[in-house]
């Protein structure tokens, strides 16, 4: 080695690039994944997802157990875990993308020596940007729709048979219905503007053009609208008899983002002095006919809604289910198979397909996929079927990754492997 | 390699070998009184009846499989097993003669002897404070378990099932050894009893009484539920003609014959036993003997389904072996000719021989000879015949493993894992190849002993977790995993990831061996042969897991549009990935050497375990498809075994980072010896 006085930058990219920083971070991520497996088995895949994965500082959780018993118990007969503080695996993984491109493509020498370690390394880098494409570009949601009559006649009222729009599994929005006559109007806020009017905080929206403001307060992630009785005690507002409870799982229920439904308090107060005032919940539906029904309010004799709901996706277009089909294994009920046919009409025409596991339809950069069907579980028409569409612009890179993966290990592996078998050290080990 | 250290080392195999099978050889449990069936089933028609096809659990299978599948659930032994204590003459001391049913044998018996078959010691209970709560006499802990017969354990059906319930409705994590065994009891008690109530109505004679009914069947005073369905539209128009009198004394017994056939017609547990006459793409559920007398009695009666129950019932109740063996065979041939017409005959031949041959086992048994050959040629002066004779055995042992294995998929169809059983035979399998392949490379005799151990091992692991299941290892997948190319694509590659990885893993065992047992200096070329080894087996792993991984990430992201969900498999997957990539960055950047890359590959051994198995115990996330707490024991012994490694080649590392040179260590058989 020379002792050569590198520069503070040429250090930092020495550092940056070196082998040994790629070793710490691959255990560390080595640590987070296991440490965020574990902690699967109390807490839902979604939550550890955010938590562990998608954050960038964890305290980790390892319940200390051997032999399936608690080294120390907990009052519930869970084991006591330790608590070790960890960054997430966001920042390591993209820290390891640095060291990556750092040192394993642009400081390696690109030689035919190498040639093997470059392309896995390139292929690793695509993965990782994939994945950062899917988690920051990509949505998804769901779209439910029951199998289309024979006869126009025979629709009923109320059912969707054929739908150009998905709705988002987790987000949600505040939609701003106006009513033109023959047709609605929506301006949608993203949840994550409202997150300022949790707990004393407020948020006031204008739109342009219309005549009054919205005031959002007392937002709740998990809440319910209960009604306000004589015996209630509680520090929320009371509204039309009713007021937000902030909800908890229950202890040994597994939390599921999904089945949270977020509710918030808002003020319309019009330019002209009027005042409405409402609770806004993500499932304002009437027991008996299970529609929803925004809250109405009419400024200067126009009339408006405000809906607070899942994150609904326009689709270029529409999926409209002909025929469901459910095939099980002879004499049980355990499913073999089940499958959409479907029409897919978008403004050149349309066309048939066939939606089922493993088999999911790719038109105009979405995926649809086969996620459910119903009723359930007897089954029996009239069938509807469940899909999941995405929007992931990176969904064939990491097929593309694998293969080029598999190219350069083989290559690398390949060489060394024949270079062993010729080399005079397979034969000094051979004496 | 110093001959005296392996022959100690033999000795104590020999000896530990010895003890096991002395605590195996303990007394079989013992049946009082005599036995209805007098004289065994004829060898033939065991193997002919055990080719019976029948559809259980969405397939079409052998009776043979069935059986074992039944009585492995039941039992947790693949025999069954009793000194029967013949009743004596006053003053004579009886003399108690050794059975040993197999599986097809013990069906048979309960078909066709159930009273017998009820006292067959049956249901194991390991824990006393079983037997105590459920009011049972008992003589203390002395063999460690007892058996149970169904006649005595069905008397306290009723207290099973309350204690059961009670169990089930605590938290996992609060049930005690007691609770476990409850439930287990209980389920395996509900799976018995439906097998012995399936014949119920097959198992008896109905009188009858008054002319005018015995007419209906040509004058007959005893009737059979067969013969009923072959006069089926005879006794409708008598039932019609009777209408609401059917009280009435001119009808005779009718009201009885009623109720017991309602009573027949409506047990629908257990196998199909009927083939569907029509064509299979028409109509793929075969069809119960119950449901075949609901249609009879509704009209729609089918003669050759009616001649099949005749026969199966003409063999139930058959008086001598002979009678009963004739009209059981010509059930079979009725049932097999209808199958083969539907196409459904090829696989269960075919099923009923892979049973039969066995061909895993003679693959475990040829595994170990090679073993021992290898052994011998480690620790006699080397002759290149023991090498070649323990290659030999090895290979013959790996393609009889492939053979079980490509058997296997001719019958189910699907590329060689669907199962978590499959996946046993294919990295014992995958895991001596490889190890058979570093022999070849590098002569040291070292992989050519671990690669029969590992083959041997693992088909071993294969058949303790068959029993200890008690599932059928061919049950139809669901619909998300019916797509033999990803199953064709991933799950071997993953696996032989996984093989790899076990193999890797084991290589560095014996480094470490090498050097805390002072068999040869770290410096020399054995122990620097184990390194390149590992080293190479290491780099094979990881190209497979990397590219398993993805492939499963490429699979979720066709069937649920994610490639990734951090679910507990799938991060199993990836720590396998993780370590070894990290370890072979380590070992270029010069962080391990040798004794530090040893350290590392056996740690990555832990979490091949526990991706492998541990994940699916984890109870959570889509991978969560097979629970057993023998297999968590499993997962502890082997975490245990690799922990020992572990912690002796550490301190030995720390102790010793320098070992002296070759010359100076003492001699291997003084240590031992304790100078």
């Amino acid at each position: 080695m020379t002792a050569v006085a590198q520069s503070p930058a040429a250090r930092v990219v020495a550092f940056l690039g070196s082998m040994k920083l790629s070793v710490w971070l691959l255990l560390l991520l080595a640590a987070l994944t296991w440490l965020g497996t574990l902690a699967q088995v109390e807490r839902s895949t979604y939550d550890v997802q955010r938590e562990y994965f998608e954050s960038w500082f964890v305290v980790a959780e390892l319940p200390l157990s051997f032999w399936g018993k608690a080294l120390v118990e907990r009052a519930d007969g869970t084991p006591w875990p330790l608590r070790i503080p960890l960054p997430g695996a966001y920042p390591v993984m993209a820290l390891f993308c640095v060291n990556l491109i750092v040192g394993g493509l642009l400081r390696m020498k690109w030689s035919w020596r190498n040639s093997g370690i470059l392309v896995t390394h390139l292929g690793i880098v695509l993965l990782l940007v994939a994945g950062a494409v899917k988690l920051h570009a990509s949505y998804a949601g769901m779209l439910a729709v029951y199998e289309n009559p024979a006869a126009e006649g025979q629709r009923l009222a109320g059912r969707q048979y054929e739908s150009s729009t998905f709705t988002s599994f987790h987000d949600h929005e505040l939609a701003l219905l106006v009513d033109r006559g023959d047709a609605i109007e929506e301006r949608v806020v993203p949840e994550r503007a409202l997150w300022a009017a949790r707990g004393d905080g407020a948020v006031t929206l204008r739109a342009e053009g219309l005549p009054f403001t919205v005031e959002v307060r007392h937002f709740v992630d998990h809440a319910s609208v209960v009604p306000k009785g004589p015996m209630v005690q509680t520090r929320m507002p009371v509204v039309d008899g009713a007021f937000v409870r902030a909800e908890k799982w229950p202890v040994g229920v597994q939390p599921k983002s999904e089945a949270e439904i977020p509710a918030c308090y808002v003020t319309v107060r019009s330019d002209a002095g009027d005042r409405f005032e409402a609770i806004l919940s993500g499932d304002p539906r009437v027991p008996k006919d299970r529609s929803r029904y925004p809250f109405a309010f009419t400024v200067r004799g126009q009339r408006y809604g405000l809906d607070l709901r899942h994150v609904v996706h326009d689709l270029p277009f529409a999926v409209r289910l002909d025929k469901f089909q459910k095939l099980d294994h002879p004499g049980t009920m355990s499913p073999r198979d089940f499958r959409s046919f479907v029409t897919v009409v978008d403004g050149a025409g349309s066309q048939e397909a066939q939606i089922f596991m493993n088999n999911p339809l790719r038109r105009d950069g979405y995926v649809v996929y086969q996620t459910n069907w119903g009723p359930q579980p007897a089954g029996g028409p009239p069938w509807y079927s469940v899909f999941e569409v995405s929007w992931n612009p990176s969904d064939i890179w990491p097929a593309i990754a694998c293969i080029v993966i598999w190219i350069g290990l083989f290559l690398h592996f390949g060489k060394k492997l024949l270079g062993f078998l010729d080399s005079s050290a397979r034969a000094s080990l051979n004496q | 390699m110093s001959p005296s250290v392996m022959q100690r080392l033999l000795a104590n195999v020999v000896l530990l070998v010895l003890a096991l099978l002395a605590s195996c050889g303990r007394q079989p449990p013992r049946l009082q009184g005599d036995l209805e069936r007098t004289e065994p089933w004829p060898a033939d028609f065991v193997e002919r009846f055990g080719a019976l096809p029948l559809q259980h659990e969405g397939r079409v299978m052998p009776f043979s499989t069935l059986a074992a599948t039944t009585l492995y659930a039941v039992h947790g032994r693949r025999d069954v097993q009793f000194d029967a204590v013949p009743t004596a003459a006053a003053g004579e001391i009886p003399a108690p003669r050794t059975f040993k049913l197999s599986p097809t044998e013990w069906l048979l018996d309960v078909w066709c002897f159930p009273g017998q078959a009820e006292r067959y010691p049956l249901f194991r209970i390991e824990n006393v404070s079983v037997l105590e709560t459920l009011g049972f006499q008992h003589d203390g802990q002395t063999q460690g378990f007892e058996y149970l017969p169904y006649g005595q354990l069905v008397a306290q059906g009723q207290k099973l099932q309350d204690l059961a319930q009670a169990a089930e409705k605590k938290p996992q994590a609060q049930r005690s050894a007691v609770d476990e065994q409850v439930l287990q009891l209980f389920r395996q008690l509900l799976v018995y009893h439906r097998l012995h109530q399936q014949h119920a109505a097959l198992q008896s004679e109905m009188k009858l009484d008054g002319d005018s009914l015995r007419a209906v069947f040509d004058g007959a005073s005893t009737l059979r539920i067969a013969g009923l369905m072959q006069k089926a539209e005879a006794f409708r128009a008598y039932v019609k003609d009777a209408g609401e009198k059917f009280e009435d004394p001119k009808y005779g017994n009718l009201a009885d014959l009623l109720l017991f056939l309602s009573d027949a017609a409506t047990a629908r547990s257990g196998p199909s036993l009927l083939p569907p006459l029509r064509p299979r793409e028409q109509e793929d559920t075969w069809h119960t003997v119950p449901e075949a007398i609901d249609r009879a009695m509704r009209g729609a009666a089918d003669p050759q389904h009616a001649a099949m129950a005749g026969r199966l019932q003409d063999g139930l109740l058959a008086k001598d072996m002979k009678e009963r063996v004739g009209s059981l065979d010509a059930y079979l041939r009725a049932v097999a000719a209808a199958a083969a017409a539907r196409g459904e005959g090829e696989t269960v031949a075919l099923e009923s021989y892979y049973y039969r041959a066995n061909w895993h086992f003679h693959a475990m048994m040829t595994f170990v000879a090679g073993f021992l050959v290898a052994v011998a040629a480690c620790v006699l002066p080397r002759s290149g015949m023991l090498w070649w004779a323990s290659m030999a055995a090895s290979w013959l042992a790996v393609g009889l493993l492939v053979a079980d294995v490509w058997i296997r998929c001719v019958i189910t169809g699907h590329p060689p894992i669907t199962r978590l059983y499959d996946t046993f035979l294919f990295i014992g399998g995958v895991g001596a190849l490889t190890l058979l392949i570093a022999e070849w490379i590098l002569r040291r005799r070292v992989a050519l002993t671990l690669a029969p151990f590992c083959g041997a091992l693992f088909i071993f692991f294969a058949r303790l977790f068959e029993v200890a299941d008690g599932q059928d290892t061919m049950k139809p997948l669901q619909a998300v995993l019916l797509s033999n190319f990803w199953l064709g694509v991933h799950v071997p590659t993953m696996n032989i990831g996984y093989a790899a990885g076990v193999a890797a893993a084991l290589v560095a065992m014996a480094w470490i061996a090498v050097r805390v047992l002072r068999i040869d200096h770290p410096d020399s070329s054995l122990a620097k042969s184990l390194y390149r080894m590992a080293y190479g087996v290491t780099c094979f792993s990881l190209a497979t897991s990397v590219v398993g991984t993805i492939l499963g990430g490429v699979w979720a992201n066709d069937s649920w549009g994610r490639f990734w969900g951090w679910d507990p498999k799938e991060n199993g997957a990836l720590l396998i990935c993780l370590a070894q990539i990290a370890l072979l960055h380590a070992r270029m950047s010069g962080m391990v050497r040798d004794g530090g890359f040893a350290l590392w590959t056996v740690a990555t051994g832990g979490i091949v375990v526990f991706s492998w198995f541990h994940t699916n115990l984890l109870g959570v996330g889509l991978h969560a498809y097979g629970f057993s707490s023998e297999l968590l024991t499993g997962v502890w012994v082997s975490y245990s075994v690799l922990g020992l490694f572990f912690v002796a080649g550490y301190t030995d590392l720390m102790l010793r980072p320098k070992p002296a040179p070759v010359d100076k260590v003492p001699a291997a058989d003084a240590l031992v010896a304790g100078r």
